[in-house]
C-alpha cells in the first residue's frame, strides 16, 4: 500500500553512500530507512509512521534529504 | 453490565495515521465502534476514513468538546510512553496499548500513572477488547465480517496473552454454541497493564459472564497471581485454562513467542503452573479443542 501522509525523497548525491545509509537508519525511529547492500533503500511501509523529528534531515547534508508532507504540499529539508 | 466497553463507549486513536491504525480504525468503525477522533503530531486537519485528526489529544478534546473514554495507542515505541501520558492526563480512563517493543522502564512509568490516576491500561503488545456484536477496540478479530464470524455473543469471558490466540479460543467457542461475553487481549510482553487477576472483578460483576478461559504461557507470575484470586475472593466463575509452550519445561533454553515468557525460575514454568492452576480448581485443558466441553460441563450447558 502506498503512503498516504508523507513521502521521503533522498537526493542522489547520498544514494550509494553506505555509512550514510548506516546513519539513517539508525537515527530514524520510526525505522523509514535502511542500509541494503550499501545504499539507501526507503521502507514504504513505514512512511506513514513518520513523526516529523527531522532526524534524518539533519544527519544529512543540506538539501539531501526531504520529507514531504503528502497531505499539504509542503515539505522539510527544502 | 459490561466490561471495559459498550455500544456507548468512545475512543480515540492514537498515531492514527499510520500504516496499523489506518487498517484498525476502518475495522473499528466497520465493527460499529465510535471512534471520535484520531491524533498524529502534525497531521491535524487530516481525516482517516472519515475520523478527523489532530496533533494532541488536548486539541482533540478541545474541538469535540468531551474526553473520550478510551484511546487505542499505535505509536512508535520510541514516543508510546508520551502519547500514554498525554491520553491520561487529558482524562482518558481506559489505554489500550497496541505498540510493541516498548521498554519495560517506559511501560513500568505509563502502569503506574494510570493507577495514580485511576485509569487502566490493557497491553502493551495486545490487540484489545472485543464485546461480540457491540463494539470492539484494537485490531482483535480482524477486520469486521471475520470478527463477526469468531466471536459471538455468550457467556465466556475471555483472556489471553495472545492476540492471535484471544480469537483462536473464542472462534471454538462460537463454534461449539457457546459464545463470548467480552475477549482481552491483555499482551504477550513481562509488564502489562492489566492481569488476569486484576480483570477478574470485572467478569465478576458482569451478569452476562458465566464462565472465564485463559490463554496461558510459561513466564511471569500472572497465573499463580489469579489462582490466588480465584481461591481467595471463593469466584462464582468457573475458570478454564489453556496452557501452551509446555514443551519448553523440558528444552531449556528455547524461546517462545512473546517477551513475556522468558522462564525465571521454577515457578515460571508450564508444570509449575498447571499444578498452581489445579489446586484452586481451575481446568487445565490438553488442547483447544476440549476447551468448549470443560465450560459446557461447569455452567450447565448443551454444546452445539
Amino acid at each position: 500500500m502506498a503512503a498516504m501522509f508523507i513521502d521521503v525523497e533522498v537526493d542522489e548525491s547520498i544514494h550509494a553512500d553506505a555509512e550514510m545509509a548506516k546513519k539513517l537508519e539508525q537515527v530514524c525511529p520510526v525505522d523509514i530507512y535502511a542500509e541494503r547492500d550499501g545504499r539507501v533503500a526507503i521502507l514504504d511501509e513505514n512512511l506513514d509512521e513518520c513523526v516529523l523529528c527531522e532526524l534524518c534531515i539533519n544527519a544529512a547534508p543540506t538539501g539531501s534529504v526531504r520529507v514531504r508532507k503528502l497531505y499539504d504540499g509542503t515539505a522539510l529539508g527544502d | 453490565m459490561s466490561i471495559l466497553i459498550d455500544q456507548n463507549t468512545t475512543f480515540i486513536v492514537q498515531g492514527i495515521t499510520g500504516r496499523e491504525a489506518v487498517n484498525l480504525t476502518r475495522e473499528c468503525l466497520d465493527y460499529g465502534s465510535r471512534i471520535i477522533g484520531g491524533v498524529t503530531p502534525g497531521r491535524k486537519g487530516r481525516e482517516v476514513h472519515g475520523v478527523p485528526v489532530y496533533d494532541s489529544v488536548a486539541q482533540l478534546v478541545e474541538s469535540v468538546g468531551m474526553v473520550p473514554d478510551g484511546s487505542v495507542v499505535t505509536v512508535p515505541p520510541t514516543f508510546t510512553r508520551d502519547a500514554v501520558f498525554e491520553a491520561i492526563e487529558a482524562g482518558v480512563k481506559l489505554v489500550v496499548i497496541v505498540t510493541e517493543r516498548i521498554p519495560r522502564y517506559d511501560v513500568a512509568q505509563m502502569v503506574e500513572l494510570a493507577s495514580l490516576r485511576g485509569a487502566r491500561i490493557i497491553g502493551p503488545n495486545c490487540l484489545g477488547v472485543i464485546r461480540p456484536g457491540v463494539a470492539k477496540m484494537g485490531g482483535i478479530g480482524g477486520p469486521a465480517k471475520d470478527a463477526a464470524k469468531a466471536y459471538q455473543p455468550g457467556p465466556v469471558g475471555v483472556m489471553s496473552r495472545s492476540g492471535g490466540m484471544t480469537t483462536e479460543i473464542s472462534s471454538t467457542l462460537t463454534a461449539a454454541g457457546l459464545g463470548v461475553s467480552t475477549a482481552i487481549s491483555i499482551g504477550g510482553d513481562a509488564i502489562i497493564g492489566s492481569t488476569y487477576a486484576e480483570l477478574m472483578p470485572l467478569f465478576e460483576a458482569d451478569d452476562q459472564t458465566e464462565a472465564i478461559v485463559i490463554y496461558s504461557e510459561p513466564g511471569g507470575r500472572m497465573e499463580a497471581e489469579l489462582a490466588r484470586w480465584v481461591r481467595e475472593n471463593k469466584s462464582r466463575l468457573p475458570v478454564v485454562a489453556f496452557m501452551a509452550g509446555r514443551f519448553m519445561d523440558e528444552m531449556p533454553g528455547m524461546s517462545f513467542g512473546h517477551a513475556g515468557t522468558i522462564v525465571e525460575g521454577k515457578a515460571d514454568t508450564a508444570a509449575e503452573k498447571i499444578a498452581r492452576l489445579h489446586e484452586a480448581g481451575i481446568a487445565v485443558a490438553e488442547e483447544i479443542a476440549e476447551i468448549p466441553g470443560l465450560v459446557a460441563e461447569r455452567i450447565g450447558k448443551v454444546m452445539a
